[in-house]
């Protein structure tokens, strides 16, 4: 309770600095504007936000669906096959350290501006996350498991399917978190290199016209929602993993009889 | 299917370590009949473990020979069920479906599923925990888990890779007149491996020590106690007596 009231002391700091720095005149409104030029900007705003943030999601969401499941599927295959792993993992080891925002002029003069390019940039950032953290999954599922399997009659693609496969799923959503998170940067920086809609884009013009206001609105927007998806993603992980969570133990408690040790030590005692 | 008898002959093992080679199991002879039960000694590094799977099929031997039922190991396969040192029930299965894991493999209908598993739970005393993960349950169940999941397939060779090895005493106990409870009432070969001499003498009718680097067979010890065993068995001065002189052979091997 009283952490709770250092945290919440803490925001309450800040945000009473901010106001007085900018309702006291210290700062130039163009450098930072107060609350009241941000409630404005909502107010008279919101309906082009909630626009420009719907084409965002929108490409946001294709790019982190197509590049999360294109990127687990190739894990698995990777993982299932020997062979495949050594046709792919040379590949996958090229493009894994190229810094995802650095293709962003090639995609441009590839195909222009347009939703295709910021798509394939938040696919290429999401891609790379997922297929390195699937194979390193599947290499971490425990021998013991596979072994149980085996003993218990089971093949190579029954077990991929009943053991490898749940045992990956608690890898695999702490890495989808990591790329859902990642690819709102990408939607982001791929809207300021060239978009005609999007909360990027606006931000790209509230910057031309110097509207300090709205570039922060934006990015409160955007931090709101990227939030808000990563709380949807952590409510399913709960779902789909509640079987990692650690339980108390109902124990093996049977009623025992009290027996002393005292006593017998103290006999021995006495005879020796 | 196969009867159960196991034949172990001029069983050699060796790994490649570096460019020396170590020779984990050197010519090891034992016959086991079906029904028995056998426990493997020894201290750690006589390649006990190494030997369960080779039995297991999830090793392979060097050279010599293991005939399961006549017939030699060509791999894992559910008439010699493991049970093994850490937990390897499913945790994202319930024990339910844990127990029905092995059957499911073999293709049995669910009605024939709902019989096995339904016969096992009491047997086990998981009767309340049949829709519980194995999280929510104490090491013994867990270990409970394991046994049944293996007996569900009806082995008939039970392979047990220090089972018990990570319980603490009282659950240790607690377990080994368990299992001798539960396959008293289905009996099957069991090749129970400890560095445990108490847990050795209290489940097993022979005895195989092994004496470390290489592991060999040392000398093979017959159980005098009559069954049903029953924990007043662990205080007699029968069983001090031999766990004494087996103690010493097991420190004999070591030096």
């Amino acid at each position: 309770m009283r952490m709770r009231l250092l945290s919440l002391g803490s925001l309450l700091v800040v945000a009473l600095v901010w106001a007085g720095l900018t309702l006291g005149g210290v700062v130039d409104k163009l450098f930072l504007p107060g609350p009241q030029d941000i409630a404005a900007v909502v107010g008279e705003s919101w309906r082009d936000l909630l626009s420009g943030l719907g084409f965002t999601l929108t490409r946001q969401v294709a790019g982190f669906l197509i590049g999360s499941l294109l990127g687990i599927g190739l894990g698995l295959l990777m993982a299932s096959s020997r062979t495949v792993n050594a046709v792919l993992d040379p590949l996958v080891e090229l493009i894994r350290p190229i810094p995802p925002l650095a293709i962003i002029p090639l995609l441009i003069l590839w195909l222009g501006i347009g939703a295709v390019p910021q798509v394939l940039l938040v696919v290429f950032g999401c891609f790379v996350i997922m297929v390195v953290s699937t194979v390193e999954a599947v290499r971490n599922v425990p021998r013991i498991y596979l072994n149980a399997a085996r003993t218990l009659g089971a093949g190579g693609p029954r077990i991929y399917r009943t053991v490898v496969m749940p045992a990956i799923v608690p890898a695999l959503v702490g890495s989808v978190r990591v790329a859902a998170a990642a690819s709102f940067g990408l939607v982001v920086a791929a809207e300021f290199m060239g978009a005609q809609e999007g909360i990027g884009y606006q931000m790209i013009l509230a910057q031309r016209y110097l509207r300090t206001d709205q570039i922060i609105v934006c990015i409160a927007v955007i931090t709101v929602t990227a939030w808000l998806v990563d709380q949807v993603i952590r409510r399913l992980e709960r779902r789909l993993t509640g079987w990692t969570e650690r339980h108390v133990g109902a124990g093996d408690a049977r009623p025992r009889t009290k027996a002393t040790v005292a006593g017998t030590a103290a006999a021995i005692k006495e005879n020796s | 299917m196969t009867d159960g008898t196991l034949s172990i002959s001029a069983l050699t093992k060796t790994f490649a370590k570096g460019s020396t080679t170590v020779t984990a199991l050197e010519n090891v002879n034992v016959e086991i009949g079906a029904g028995e039960f056998v426990a493997v000694v020894g201290s750690s590094g006589c390649g006990k473990s190494t030997l369960l799977n080779i039995l297991a099929g999830l090793d392979r031997q060097t050279s010599g020979q293991v005939l399961v039922g006549g017939r030699p190991v060509g791999g894992p396969g559910p008439d010699r069920a493991m049970v093994f040192q850490s937990d390897a029930a499913f945790p994202w299965l319930t024990v339910t479906e844990n127990l029905e894991y092995g059957l499911k493999v073999q293709g049995r209908s669910a009605a024939e599923r709902k019989r096995v598993v339904g016969e096992l739970l009491p047997l086990l005393g998981l009767e309340q925990f049949a829709h519980s993960y194995p999280r929510e349950l104490s090491g013994g169940m867990r270990k409970r888990i394991d046994i049944g999941r293996a007996y569900a397939v009806e082995p008939e060779i039970l392979l047990m890779d220090e089972p018990f090895g990570a319980l603490d005493v009282v659950t240790r106990e607690h377990m080994q007149d368990e299992l001798l409870r539960i396959w008293s009432a289905r009996r099957s070969t069991v090749v129970f491996i400890t560095h445990d001499i108490d847990e050795a003498i209290m489940l097993s009718d022979r005895i195989v020590m092994l004496s470390p680097r290489p592991g060999r067979v040392r000398e093979i010890v017959d159980v005098p106690f009559d069954r049903p065993r029953t924990p007043e068995l662990r205080e007699s001065a029968d069983f001090y007596r031999l766990r004494t002189d087996l103690r010493r052979m097991m420190g004999e091997a070591v030096r």
